[in-house]
């Protein structure tokens, strides 16, 4: 029998919220025994993506933020879903720099940052409908992560 | 929750960053410290990161911005004090250098 666990969560889009969705997350799966890089890497990506929902899907409105979080083993599964406006060209929003803020203060790197900090991001957007993005980070058990860093 | 200090001195203001810089905390930041600049218009501008224990893109967005305004001041904006964490998201914006760079 595999180890699975998991959390379900859900939060309106207010920006105060992004600081205790990265800390729940980090808290969850901190069973997994991960490092401080790899606790950072995650908090990292997850602040990223409930701000895209906030900043973008949610834009001039309030919505409800929904995050699943799963254990299957070693890996770690994160989705953070949105029913907000949706994204008209995924890939066109993956590109570094690219950002819909008007106000010069969001630098566009958000998905390049989850891109380098998860294994694997996946994003499924319906223009009208919402958002979903799906990471996943493999974290091996630290007497196997020792190993790997010696080879 | 982020703070952040002053300190001017002959021209140059230090902008001491700490706590936590995500999109919540950067837009108080962001109005303090474009305040404290329009203020004092300092020739130098040294933001610090060294108090700074968590920073998404949001930090990227904030330097970049205030780069921006800075031009409007005349002012050098540098920055200092970047831990290795912080220092993964910097790196992901092309800023290489850890302990001082002009953006």
């Amino acid at each position: 029998m595999k180890y699975q666990n998991f959390i379900k969560l859900s939060f309106p889009s207010k920006s105060v919220n992004e600081a205790f969705a990265r800390t729940a997350i980090a808290a969850f799966c901190a069973q997994m025994d991960p490092t401080v890089e790899q606790i950072n890497d995650i908090k990292t990506s997850v602040s990223e993506a409930v701000t895209n929902c906030i900043v973008h899907g949610y834009r001039d409105t309030f919505g409800i933020i929904y995050i699943t979080a799963t254990i299957k083993e070693n890996v770690l599964t994160v989705k953070i879903a949105d029913k907000g406006i949706g994204i008209e060209d995924v890939n066109k929003a993956m590109q570094p720099l690219f950002t819909t803020d008007p106000n010069g203060e969001r630098a566009g790197i958000g998905f390049a940052v989850m891109q380098s900090f998860m294994d694997s991001v996946k994003v499924k957007s319906v223009f009208g409908k919402g958002t979903r993005v799906v990471m996943t980070k493999k974290i091996m058990p630290r007497d196997q992560n020792v190993i790997a860093a010696e080879n | 929750m982020a703070n952040v200090d002053f300190e001017f001195r002959q021209g140059r203001l230090n902008i001491y960053i700490s706590g936590e810089i995500d999109h919540h905390s950067a837009l108080t930041l962001k109005d303090t410290i474009d305040a404290q600049i329009l203020n004092c218009y300092p020739k130098i501008a040294v933001m610090n990161f060294a108090g700074v224990t968590f920073m998404d893109s949001s930090g990227i967005g904030l330097i970049f911005a205030r780069y921006k305004f800075c031009q409007n001041t005349g002012t050098s904006l540098y920055v200092e004090g970047v831990n290795r964490q912080t220092q993964k998201i910097l790196s992901l914006a092309g800023i290489k250098t850890i302990n001082e760079f002009t953006v």
